[in-house]
């Protein structure tokens, strides 16, 4: 039998693990996308560190827990449509003549833009808390569209960026404004 | 109640009286929301809440794992081992449950699991004494105790964690899951009739015999 205290301890860390590995399980999804990326884009390094950084990341938020977890859970659903809008739009829809730079920007930009409203949309559900929550979950999104956007390179990446803070930081700077 | 054999009935009411005995001042509703809040803030990752977790838990597992074991010794080894399975699956506890129930679910699931270890290894080594001390002198009287005692625990653990969360209920005389009584009722014949199938699976059915 152990001693109260080394049980306590003991409780302490079973509880830490068991969140990690609670958090590794929530960012299953990330693999998925990292490996369909990987498998597209013909980019192993981008796609695979970009993948590794998200897979950390949404780990460590739901390990967190509070509002970091609630934010990483709703970026990573934001995320999945960012990156399969993207994909499916480069694969199914537009053939090499049509992928020129504006069209690309506009897919790219557009779906940043609509997962930023998304988010700052669901942000006001919450009571408190709110900027935080939109600037993980918009982080968080921001990754996985990256993930499907290193098919038109940096272009892609930079128009998803832009996209995401394009709809998303100007509803932080109202909500501070007027806080 | 059980309509199962005599000696099923005896050991059932053996169990529930002893938990209700020895537990003395049972949870109360205040402790007992409390526990339930406290146990949600902790799913979510708030840290502080898990001292109140930790504290009021701790006393409830040794004294259920007691009354299921019938030794202290050994109910304090299990109720460690099921504390640190408690505290790693927190963050799986459902916020609308009710954290007393989850956790005991979670405890007879690890009695059960050092039951069968105890048994496998008692099978290998030819070791056949009986773990816990008896109340009776009759060797058929305890053996007959003890066997109807590990069937009624079997068919516990087996029960859906709804139907357990019931019959813990009714175990604690009173501590029930906030329901009306006429839906608690009919939520424990459900959980009685459930029990009696699993029975009759595993024993079968001894009314005829």
């Amino acid at each position: 039998m152990t001693a109260p205290d080394k049980l306590r301890q003991r409780a302490r860390r079973a509880y830490e693990w068991g969140r990690l590995r609670n958090g590794a399980a929530k960012a299953w999804p990330v693999l998925p996308l990292t490996a369909v990326s990987y498998w597209l884009c013909h980019e192993p390094g981008p796609s695979i560190a970009i993948g590794a950084v998200l897979f950390a990341l949404v780990t460590g938020l739901a390990w967190h827990g509070r509002i970091a977890a609630r934010a990483a859970s709703a970026g990573l659903k934001a995320g999945i449509g960012a990156f399969a809008v993207p994909v499916i739009a480069f694969h199914w829809y537009f053939t090499a003549d049509y992928c020129t730079l504006t069209a690309m920007l506009i897919i790219n930009g557009g779906c940043g833009l609509g997962v930023g409203i998304l988010l700052s949309i669901e942000s006001t559900r919450l009571q408190t808390q709110r900027n935080v929550f939109l600037l993980i979950a918009s982080a968080v999104a921001a990754l996985c569209g990256m993930l499907g956007c290193i098919l038109f390179g940096p272009m892609g990446l930079a128009g998803m960026a832009a996209g995401v803070l394009l709809s998303t930081a100007p509803v932080v700077i109202y909500r501070r404004a007027t806080a | 109640m059980w309509t199962c054999p005599v000696g099923v009935q005896c050991t059932a009411r053996t169990v529930v009286r002893r938990f209700s005995l020895d537990t003395g001042v049972p949870m109360d509703e205040v402790t007992r929301s409390q526990l339930n809040r406290s146990m949600a803030e902790l799913a979510d990752g708030e840290r502080r809440a898990f001292d109140p977790v930790y504290r009021t838990l701790w006393p409830v597992l040794v004294r259920f794992v007691a009354v299921i074991s019938g030794d202290r010794m050994i109910a304090e080894d299990m109720a460690q081992q099921a504390m640190l399975k408690i505290l790693a699956r927190v963050s799986t506890f459902d916020h609308s449950g009710d954290a007393v129930a989850w956790s005991m679910t979670i405890a007879i699931n690890e009695y059960r699991s050092y039951r069968r270890k105890f048994g496998n290894r008692a099978t290998t080594q030819g070791e056949w004494t009986l773990a816990e001390p008896t109340d009776d002198d009759a060797p058929e009287a305890i053996a007959i105790r003890d066997n109807l005692r590990d069937a009624a625990r079997a068919v516990m653990g087996q029960l859906r964690p709804q139907d357990l969360e019931v019959v813990v209920a009714a175990m604690y005389e009173g501590q029930r899951p906030p329901l009306a009584a006429t839906a608690f009722r009919k939520r424990l014949q459900r959980a009685l009739a459930n029990s009696r199938v699993i029975w009759k699976k595993y024993y079968g059915d001894d009314r005829t015999g």
